[in-house]
């Protein structure tokens, strides 16, 4: 029976001692190091993954978890054992400092002022005076004297930024609480992405980073979008992304907002953060010019649509087959790879003297996001063709897109807590100084009397000392 | 019975300390030499409080300090550290106008680039070196400080230093308070190094010792270097640049072009072999109790010292001149020392460090009689880390709270924030260590070396090894 209650408080105290704490510290510090050198699931496609390890490595890597180590059930144990190590090394030494701080030493007697480290003694002549001279100088340090009586013995007692003391139990709250947040967030919060064309319907669903769908309880619709360039010799440079975006619930209009990067909409607890802006796949409008090299008459110009012919001067017609985002070459024909804006390209079919021909326009270059110019005649393969006496360019007005983060993060405000928390109980430890200070006036062994003066500090001790010493010459000067 | 280095070289006679007034002069003469070029140059250009002429003049004011620092660890007289110490606060007085310059021509703080971060990070480092000097009475921190920050501004001479706005990420007053503290920390962390380094020369660490680590750590350069690098045929990858755009050449967005200069490789291989050999020497001498092996080691550190040298030599011609073939593309492209910032600052870094344990190596007794007391020492020591610390955690803070208004996710395990919470576990650690089990002395020393270490990797080791969300900075 007294085994038990035995072992389980050695336990207790293994895991609140320093020791175990740096230890699990360490071994944090390696395996997340570890995540950074090998490459991570979710981040890196599973090709890549592929063609940096060998199956067998790949397959020891998946197994013990390192290729997802930051979610791994060994690693949030181990950060769990970290928390209960705080727990347990903040509760095991509370009462203690508790104590210490509610209960602070004011007495002066014999014993506490032969053992006290910091200390010295001046001779006077009379003991109210002598005190009545220490609190003046303390007071002139910005200490608040008190006087404490014990059998008709008055002594004085000041004491400086006792909170100092509880620092370090602050600290660690506050990393606790910080580790909550995240703890909060990793189970309750999403993260994910919207891409919104600027007029189209409201969407409520977004997709989640982990590849999921997940649907909000309102709608949100971007009305305009846009993108701001630096001007003069940075005209290239995007400047300012910026959306208007309307929440709609149950179809009622219920919030308008512009945002911007770095300026979020947030909307019941969901946030929405301007991350980009693009162009999308989706073609609007396209004008093509056709010119005729060997004729130096002014090219023709038409707005066209897919599927739509159009007459040429010298009889021909064109056609415009299809607008493809993403091509590759199949035989002898282009295909859509995906729906994104990879490589542009538009088919057309020329048709001279009843002989149609199929030609292919490629991108020369992007002027900004939603404009685009292709020029041909080229083959699938992007050879230039030469059977067709025309040379075309093709404007596009691809839709823009603004592309939005979304993230819903519970847990945020405990994180923003535990850090202000943290930064004041660092400022506490570090920079602040708990001082306490004593003055009675006793008789020393030969019977005469002085003036004793005692000095505490927790940290900083020779200039502690040095300021204590400057504090008992002025006292001295002051009973001259 | 096996007698070391340090034995070796009391016995024989020192010889005579250099006259103070003699290296003075010939520092204010090579400053003014310099000056006088600098001056020319400005004359045919008409810009006189050009930014690069600021930072030109800041940098010969440094470089003058970091000569007569270690002109004072060598001779100890009071001339040399005085002149020293009025040197870094004339650069940093030039180098606070270069600051502002660039700020007011940019509209934003210097925040943008690695050029920026560079100025910024020299600034600090002046500033905490004259703080150290004054506050705490240690005047050899310089001998440290100021070869760092000569190294920081001939770097920021290679980059591109084109004012750029910002791109949208990066305009955020929360960004420019990130980086402001991780610039303030890492000075705090630089100068926690430079205190233990001392505290272990004071101490009486073993001047081998000193050699071992240092090969040690210059060998990890070249290591990292050649496994980044070296191509297979003996040749070594560099960036293209291009020279009309001032640029690296891009193939597609991100994706840089690499070229292969033939047989630099082979060169810095040997140069590894070179640096590396004093390492080996000294630890088989450890194993096997063989002095003369580990006398070898110092004589082979000359032989490093060289071998570095024509690295940096061939390195610098053969990245200005001529067109170098690339596995990636068709075609030659030049490239230049401008593409390849940080192995020329490796480089250079490797000197410097070999060439600081020489001074240890030559006039360690000097050096002793220089420092404070170990407890002084162990005490600042410290008391740096107890301000680099809190600076590190609101480094942290801020950090994830700008990545929060900006991409929505306060901590995403990215390697930069994974690498700069490796680094407050670390000193976490030190701190624990001291505070609660009373670790003073050379193990706080050693604890307060490594954690410098891990901030090097994740200055240097994250952006130039793994790739990442941080590839800017």
């Amino acid at each position: 029976m007294g085994a038990n209650p035995g072992r389980a408080q050695r336990l207790y105290q293994t895991i609140g001692a320093v020791r175990t704490g740096i230890i699990i510290l360490l071994i944090v510090g390696i395996v997340s190091a570890a995540g950074t050198v090998i490459l991570q699931r979710p981040l890196t496609s599973p090709e890549d993954m592929e063609r940096a390890y060998s199956p067998q490595v790949l397959r020891i890597l998946d197994g013990t978890g390192l290729t997802d180590v930051y979610h791994v059930w060994w690693y949030l144990a181990l950060l769990a054992l970290l928390a209960i190590s705080i727990i347990c090394a903040s509760v095991e030494r509370w009462p203690n400092a508790w104590k210490f701080y509610s209960q602070p030493y004011r007495r002066t007697d014999a014993a506490f002022r032969a053992v006290l480290p910091l200390r010295t003694s001046l001779p006077v002549t009379d003991a109210a005076q002598a005190l009545a001279a220490a609190e003046r100088v303390w007071k002139r340090h910005g200490l608040k004297p008190e006087r404490t009586v014990e059998r008709e013995e008055v002594a004085l007692y000041a004491e400086k930024s006792r909170c100092a003391v509880l620092a370090v139990y602050v600290v660690h709250a506050s990393l606790l609480l910080i580790m909550l947040g995240g703890v909060t967030d990793s189970i309750w919060g999403y993260k994910g992405y919207v891409a919104l064309v600027p007029g189209e319907p409201a969407i409520s669903q977004i997709e989640l980073r982990d590849n999921t769908v997940r649907r909000l309880p309102f709608a949100l619709r971007c009305d305009e979008a846009g993108q701001e360039n630096y001007t003069g010799q940075f005209s290239m440079m995007p400047k300012r992304w910026w959306s208007k975006l309307t929440v709609l619930e149950n179809g009622r209009e219920v919030e308008h907002k512009e945002i911007a990067v770095n300026d979020p909409l947030v909307y019941r607890g969901v946030r929405f953060y301007q991350s980009g802006y693009g162009t999308s796949s989706e073609l609007r409008k396209t004008r093509l010019a056709v010119l005729r090299p060997e004729d130096s008459a002014t090219p023709e110009a038409f707005k066209l649509a897919v599927n739509q012919t159009v007459q040429l001067r010298d009889g021909a017609s064109v056609t415009m087959v299809k607008f493809i985002s993403d091509a590759f070459p199949m035989d002898n024909d282009l295909y859509q790879r995906s729906k994104d804006l990879n490589n542009a390209a538009i088919k057309l079919e020329v048709t001279r003297n009843g002989n149609t021909q199929p030609v292919f326009l490629f991108r020369t270059e992007e002027a900004a996001p939603g404009d685009l110019t292709l020029t041909g005649p080229y083959d699938a393969q992007g050879n230039p063709v030469t059977q067709v006496p025309y040379r075309f360019l093709a404007s596009l007005d691809l839709a823009p897109f603004t592309g939005l983060q979304v993230s819903h993060e519970p847990g945020q405000w405990a994180v923003w807590a535990g850090c202000l928390l943290l930064a004041a109980g660092l400022i506490l430890s570090f920079w602040v100084l708990h001082q306490r200070y004593w003055a009675v006036a006793v008789q020393d062994k030969e019977g005469r009397l002085v003036l004793w003066l005692g000095a505490a500090s927790n940290k900083k001790r020779e200039a502690f000392e040095e300021h204590f010493q400057r504090i008992a010459k002025e006292i001295e000067t002051e009973l001259m | 019975m096996a007698i070391s280095t340090t034995q070796l070289n009391a016995a024989e006679p020192q010889p005579p300390a250099r006259k103070g007034t003699a290296l003075v002069a010939t520092v204010i003469l090579v400053a003014v030499f310099l000056f006088f070029m600098g001056f020319l140059n400005v004359v045919k250009s008409g810009h006189l409080l050009s930014e690069s002429n600021l930072l030109f003049a800041s940098l010969i004011f440094y470089a003058a300090a970091a000569a007569l620092y270690i002109g004072f660890g060598i001779s100890g007289l009071e001339r040399h550290v005085r002149v020293a110490s009025l040197m870094v606060i004339l650069g940093w007085v030039f180098n606070t106008l270069a600051v502002g310059h660039r700020w007011y021509a940019a509209g934003h703080p210097p925040f943008a680039s690695v050029y920026e971060m560079l100025l910024c990070f020299v600034w600090t480092l002046a500033l905490l070196t004259q703080l150290a000097e004054r506050k705490y009475g240690i005047r050899l921190i310089g001998s440290v400080t100021m070869p760092i920050a000569v190294t920081g501004v001939v770097l920021m001479q290679l980059l591109p230093s084109d004012v750029h706005p910002l791109v949208p990420a990066l305009q955020s007053t929360w960004l420019h308070v990130h980086v402001t503290l991780a610039m303030l920390a890492y000075s705090a962390c630089a100068l926690s190094f430079a205190l233990a380094m001392m505290f272990l020369i004071k101490d009486g660490l073993n001047t081998d010792t000193f050699l071992a680590v240092t090969s040690g750590f210059v060998s990890v350069i070249y290591g990292a270097l050649l496994v980044t690098r070296f191509e297979k045929w003996g040749g070594l990858n560099v960036v293209a640049w291009d020279y009309a755009r001032r640029e690296e050449i891009f193939l597609e967005r991100g994706v840089r072009l690499f070229v292969t200069i033939p047989d630099l490789g082979w060169l810095f291989m040997l140069t590894f072999a070179a640096v590396a050999a004093p390492l080996v020497l000294y630890v088989i001498g450890q194993a096997r109790h063989q002095s003369n092996l580990i006398l070898g080691a110092n004589r082979a550190f000359f032989v490093g010292i060289l071998m570095q040298v024509i690295a940096l030599v061939a390195f610098i011609t053969r990245s200005q001149s001529g067109g170098y073939p690339s596995a990636m593309a068709e075609g030659v492209y030049p490239t230049s020392m401008a593409a390849s910032p940080f192995i020329l600052s490796g480089i250079i870094a490797g000197i410097f460090a070999f060439l600081l344990y020489l001074m240890l190596h030559w006039r360690r007794g000097d050096l002793e009689r220089l420092l404070p007391d170990t407890n002084v020492l162990d005490r600042v020591t410290y008391k740096t880390v107890g301000i680099a610390f809190p600076l590190l955690t609101l480094m942290i803070a801020t950090g994830a709270y700008w990545a929060n208004r900006t991409w929505g996710s306060y901590w995403s395990w990215d390697p930069k924030e994974t690498w700069a919470l490796i680094t407050w576990l670390v000193y976490a650690g030190y701190l624990h260590m001291r505070i609660t089990r009373g670790w003073r002395g050379r193990r706080a020393a050693y604890f307060a070396i490594i954690g410098f270490a891990v901030v090097m990797f994740t200055f240097f080791g994250v952006t130039y090894l793994l790739p990442g969300l941080h590839a800017y900075a």
